[in-house]
């Protein structure tokens, strides 16, 4: 009797290691960093961007000088939208518009006196 | 009994094995031919050259062609005693692009009676009913989308090319000569209180044409390219710049210049 | 995590030896004589007394405490007839002890699986053509049951990315096909591209056999249209004694380097058991004859409990409650991939087995399943421009009961099936190029429902040296959804199809007849005929402008679809002889009216709204259909040193009309015309297959080679311009081994000489006009410990 009731512990116990090591959790859930900027313009620049909950946002940035760039920081998960776009109505201005994720260069875009013109950069966070 | 099961499994082997009929195809009657519209591009009456800073429009500027994109809808052909027969059995909008050869000639797939037809309209654009965003979800109509908040919908137009602004010696800058529903600003460039629909419906003159039971009737639909820019408005790139889809009133010019851009001309044999 | 498992696993099976018992054991296994398939619940009694033991599922069994010298061990089962068999017991423990029962051929039907499993609908009448494969004897568990069933004659199967290659049977597929597990539990797969068909939603571990009972005869168990695919999974038995026992699964295929853990935990005794199960596959992308790498990888789970209990001597009632989740799926050959699937299936099985008196069975099941679908373009060059995702929830509920009676000379069985189907779907589009993002979202389905109910009945008699069969079924179909719409950008309506012409009703009846009769001792005949009935699927009468099929187009839904119908004959012999084999042949021929299939819509009308689509097809009932063809096998005695059998199959379809419309250059139409007998799009050409089997050491261990050769397709759908296939030859080495009652290891090489070749049914790689090429060589092993 005893036996039998050794026996039973065992598969009990040996069938819980076995299926919790089975029933693991997937490593899609990660969250990555995500930077966009704005660069190398002479003037004002719409900008319109997807922020880290989802939402979409329009901001008008003054830059102070052809060296200087706007940034937005955030948290995205693997398979979210990022998006970013600008536009500018001088006709002799430029922009470039990036995307970084974990601070390597992902997308990016730019244009050269095309006043009206949307740069968009956009993509979704690769699993 | 067994002989009958016998014969049976026989022929239903034979069924089996049997490869089937062969292929046959129906001919169907027709009173009726068809029509093959060809597109063609043209300045000065000479077939029109691309890139080339060769012409000059009737507000002085020179300028040059890089590509021309459109739509056109709702093409009709007018009989004798007010008969009309509208093109929409297969496809009712076509899309021209001088990059695509393709585009360049529609073999129209409906059936059209035979006989004689004065007239043709079309609408050069689409229609408010039929201009709906997100209809075309491959390239390259899908590359004309008009933004949603300018609008919506679809370019009708986009004449892409560059020209010389009065001063400069070389330093071309280029325009985009787009037509497409216009927006009304209370102060720009935000606040969009109404929107225009700037579609308009073409007449060209041309020659009666006849459709023959059987046959195909070929036609060129001709895009006199300097007409866009001078009548009944002269039209100058320095006035208005290089980008008008936000500016109503240059595309409102455009729109009534467009009444004679287009001529019809039969093909010669 | 893989390593843990193993580790684990090999603790458990030392400590399980840890536990000695005194006296002798024998071990073995009871299989049936003809097909070898495992006889679960037989007896074997030692000694003529009462004292014994009972096969569990897999025809195992262990007696202990036994001394040496001469023992008898009598073996019973229903169907078969009583073995007794004389054993020597010397010093040592007898292992691996087949014995082989002689099935009995007065019995009148066949039986899908025994009765001391909970009970289980029988195929009524011998005249109906079916194939049975039991994955879990023969050794080649796969990882996927759509490619397990392309096995067997006349099956063949879609394959669009990794895994849930769907099951084209004769020709006939999708709804055409009943697919249901356990005698009637049935699921309405989730993604509008059948990226998870029903079959696809079944485990192979868990799965004991698959019967494919070809035509529309067999009319208890639903609308058949070309046959249902009965799937039967793993159930516990009750036993005499407390039993547990422990059966798992470990598997890698090389290529795409994929790992495989199955684990079953069942404790069971008189009158009840439980059992839990688990399982978890993990797999890369595997390259193809051809070098290329297709992406194929994913990643699957499931979880399962089921509890059993007798009320009494001959009632049973079985729960069962599933979790299935599918991770990260790739369908090169769909505009999507799988990102997430949720299924959780849960049912109620009630029978009635008494041994004697009026009333042979009643048997009353209730089942669940819902699923909730996700998939995306994420992955996919096409996110670039628009980013889409699906959302897509299913739920299928449905109640059975079936009676089962003597009347009269014969057995008539008489039952009612009810199922509802709910879907409900979005498709969210972010164009993600555009200013200010604009998001759309269309409906694939909007809320839409259809209602069968179904009342079946079927009798079974001996007129003389024939055994005949008639059933008839009566389907009550309601559906309805909310209104079609998609809309564009500012809410401007894209498709509208109105909410009050979206309803429809159908009153179907179905009816069949078989006959068969032995000619002699060992030929048997067999005829069998029917008309069955099958109402438009969800699919077909709702879907929104996706591009579900295997061409270019995007599928619209028609609400006012009728029914299909499928007359069909079916002619059969058999020859059965102990020291020669088997042999049969079966030939069919389909009239199918109303078929369902698509038309072309004009852009003017509807233009597509899918990417790289290139334009629209709305389902209509394209007219008469045809299919013919024929089985051929031969399978010599299993129990030989050298076994090997043959098979053959072919499959011709045709369409009395078609509208083929002519091109122009740019694709677009200039005109139009109709083509007789144009060929049926999506059947698999003529195919034979071999294999020579070895059977050493008293079945310890089976070698077997098996060869497979595909004719070319050049029997192909003109209208819809389909490709032709080249044939191609495929060979694949395997084998069992059984090292005691306990441990089975089998593996072997698929496709050894790395051919690059394609199925005729496998779809394109989206965006190329490249075939889904099949996988190159792969090694597979499994080790299977069952205590």
């Amino acid at each position: 009797m005893t036996v039998i009731h050794h026996m039973k512990t065992l598969i009990i116990l040996n069938m819980i290691i076995i299926l919790a090591a089975m029933l693991g959790c997937t490593r899609y859930d990660e969250k990555l960093a995500v930077e966009y900027s704005i660069s190398k313009s002479y003037s004002d620049v719409n900008v319109q961007f997807r922020d880290g909950d989802g939402v979409l946002r329009d901001t008008i940035i003054h830059l102070q000088s052809i060296e200087d760039q706007w940034q937005y920081h955030f948290e995205a998960r693997r398979g979210d939208i990022v998006y970013v776009s600008a536009i500018y109505f001088d006709s002799s201005s430029t922009v470039t518009a990036g995307i970084l994720l974990e601070g390597k260069l992902f997308k990016q875009g730019s244009s050269n006196k095309e006043p009206g013109k949307y740069v968009t950069v956009s993509g979704t966070v690769p699993y | 009994m067994e002989r009958l099961i016998k014969l049976l499994f026989i022929a239903a082997a034979g069924i089996a094995l049997l490869a089937g009929c062969k292929k046959e195809t129906k001919i169907t009657e027709v009173s009726s031919g068809k029509i093959i519209i060809c597109f063609d591009h043209r300045v000065d009456d000479l077939p029109m050259v691309r890139d080339s800073l060769m012409y000059t429009n009737e507000a002085g500027n020179p300028y040059m062609i890089n590509e021309i994109q459109y739509f056109i809808s709702d093409f009709t052909l007018y009989g004798a005693g007010g008969s009309q027969v509208v093109i929409d059995d297969w496809k009712d909008i076509h899309y021209v692009d001088t990059d695509i050869p393709e585009t360049w000639t529609w073999e129209v797939y409906d059936e059209i009676p035979q006989g004689w037809y004065d007239s043709v309209s079309f609408t050069f654009g689409i229609t408010a009913e039929k201009n709906k965003s997100f209809m075309y979800v491959n390239p390259p109509e899908r590359d004309m989308f008009w933004p949603e908040y300018l609008g919506g919908g679809y370019h009708y137009l986009k004449l892409n090319g560059k020209w010389l602004p009065a001063g400069q010696a070389y330093q071309t800058r280029p325009f985009d000569f787009h037509l497409g529903i216009g927006q009304i600003y209370f102060s720009y460039p935000d606040s969009i209180t109404g929107y225009v629909q700037n579609y308009f419906t073409v007449c060209p003159p041309g020659s009666a044409l006849q459709v023959i039971n059987g046959q195909s009737t070929k036609f060129n639909i001709v895009m006199n390219i300097e007409n866009w820019f001078k009548e009944p408005h002269i039209y100058d790139h320095d006035q208005w710049g290089g980008y008008i889809m936000q500016n109503q009133d240059a595309m409102a010019l455009a729109r009534e210049n467009g009444h004679n851009v287009f001529t019809l001309e039969l093909c010669k044999k | 995590m893989n390593r843990g498992a193993c580790i684990a696993l090999i603790l458990f099976s030392l400590s399980y030896y840890a536990c000695a018992q005194s006296g002798l054991i024998i071990t073995g296994k009871i299989l049936d004589g003809d097909e070898l398939h495992p006889v679960p619940g037989a007896e074997i009694i030692l000694n003529e007394k009462s004292v014994g033991t009972l096969s569990d599922a897999y025809g195992n069994f262990r007696l202990d405490g036994l001394s040496s010298g001469t023992i008898t061990l009598t073996v019973r089962h229903i169907g078969y007839k009583v073995l007794r068999k004389k054993v020597e017991l010397a010093d040592e423990n007898i292992e691996y002890l087949t014995l082989l029962l002689t099935p009995d051929i007065k019995t009148l039907s066949e039986f899908v699986l025994t009765d001391k499993a909970p009970g289980r609908s029988r195929i009524p009448g011998k005249a109906i053509p079916v194939s049975r494969m039991s994955p879990l004897t023969d050794g080649t568990v796969q990882h996927d049951l759509g490619d397990y069933m392309r096995n067997a004659a006349n099956i063949s199967g879609i394959r669009k990315g990794a895994i849930g290659i769907d099951p084209v049977i004769r020709g006939f597929k999708y709804s055409q096909l009943n697919v249901q597990i356990n005698g009637g539990h049935k699921i309405e797969g989730g993604c509008p591209n059948r990226m998870d068909p029903a079959t696809s939603h079944v485990e192979m571990e868990d799965l004991e056999s698959v019967s494919v009972i070809k035509g529309p005869y067999a009319l208890r168990f639903g609308p058949s249209l070309g046959g249902v695919i009965s799937l039967e999974t793993h159930i516990p038995v009750t036993a005499s004694d407390f039993y547990t026992s422990v059966h798992t699964l470990l598997g890698y295929e090389s290529n795409w380097n994929g790992f495989r853990e199955h684990l079953r935990v069942t404790a069971g005794g008189r009158g009840y058991f439980l059992s839990i199960t688990g399982g978890r596959k993990e797999y890369d992308d595997y390259n193809a004859g051809t070098g290329d790498l297709i992406p194929s990888s994913f990643t699957r789970y499931n979880f399962k409990l089921q509890a059993g209990a007798l009320l009494s001597d001959h009632q049973k009632l079985v729960l069962s409650a599933e979790e299935q989740n599918g991770y990260h799926v790739a369908f090169p050959a769909l505009p999507m991939d799988e990102r997430r699937d949720h299924t959780r299936l849960a049912s109620m099985d009630y029978s009635y087995l008494p041994e004697e008196g009026r009333i042979r069975s009643i048997i009353a099941k209730a089942y669940y399943s819902v699923i909730n679908h996700l998939m995306d373009n994420k992955e996919r060059p096409s996110s670039d421009t628009v980013t889409a995702v699906s959302e897509i929830d299913a739920v299928n509920r449905g109640v059975r009961m079936e009676a089962s009676l003597h009347a009269g000379q014969g057995n008539l069985t008489l039952g009612v099936d009810i199922e509802n189907i709910l879907k409900d779907g979005q498709r969210t589009k972010s164009m993600i190029l555009q200013p200010a993002l604009p998001v759309k979202r269309e409906s694939l389905w909007n809320r839409g429902v259809i209602v069968n109910t179904g009342f079946f009945t079927d009798y079974s008699l001996m007129l003389g040296s024939y055994e005949v069969t008639l059933a008839a079924r009566l389907d009550i179909n309601h559906a309805e959804s909310g209104a079609l719409e998609v809309f564009g950008g500012n809410q401007q309506e894209l498709y509208r199809f109105g909410k009050d012409s979206i309803r429809s009703d159908f009153l179907n009846f179905s009816v069949s007849a078989g006959v068969h009769r032995m000619l002699n001792e060992y030929v048997s005949f067999s005829l069998a005929l029917g008309r069955g009935v099958r109402s438009p699927d969800m699919t077909e009468r709702f879907i929104i402008l996706l591009p579900i099929g295997y061409d270019p187009f995007d599928y619209l839904g028609n609400p006012a679809l009728k029914p299909e119908t499928n007359n069909q004959i079916d002619i059969g012999l058999k020859y059965q002889q102990p020291q020669w084999g088997e042999a049969g042949l079966t030939c069919f021929y389909s009239l199918v009216e109303n078929f369902i299939t698509g038309q072309i819509i004009p852009p003017s009308v509807q233009k597509p709204l899918s990417k790289d689509v290139v334009g629209v097809k709305k389902f209509h009932n394209g007219g008469l259909a045809r299919l013919r063809g024929f089985e051929m096998e031969y399978t010599s005695p299993g129990s030989l040193l050298i076994s090997g059998g043959i098979r053959a199959s072919f499959t011709y379809g045709t369409i009395a009309e078609a509208v083929q419309y002519t091109t122009d250059g740019q694709g677009d139409p200039t005109g139009q015309e109709v083509i007789a007998n144009d060929a049926l799009s999506e059947i698999p050409p003529f195919e034979a297959s071999g294999f020579i089997q070895g059977n050493i050491a008293g079945g310890k261990l089976k070698p077997k080679i098996s060869c497979r050769l595909v004719a070319p397709q050049n029997h192909v759908s003109e209208v819809q311009y389909e490709k032709k296939t080249p044939g191609f030859i495929v060979a694949n080495i395997a084998f069992i081994a059984r090292l005691n009652g306990h441990i089975e290891i089998n593996g072997g090489v698929n496709n050894l000489f790395d051919a690059s070749y394609y199925e005729h049914l496998n779809r394109n790689i989206i965006g190329s006009e490249l075939p889904l090429y099949e996988p190159g060589r792969v090694f597979y092993i499994n080790l299977v410990f069952s205590l």
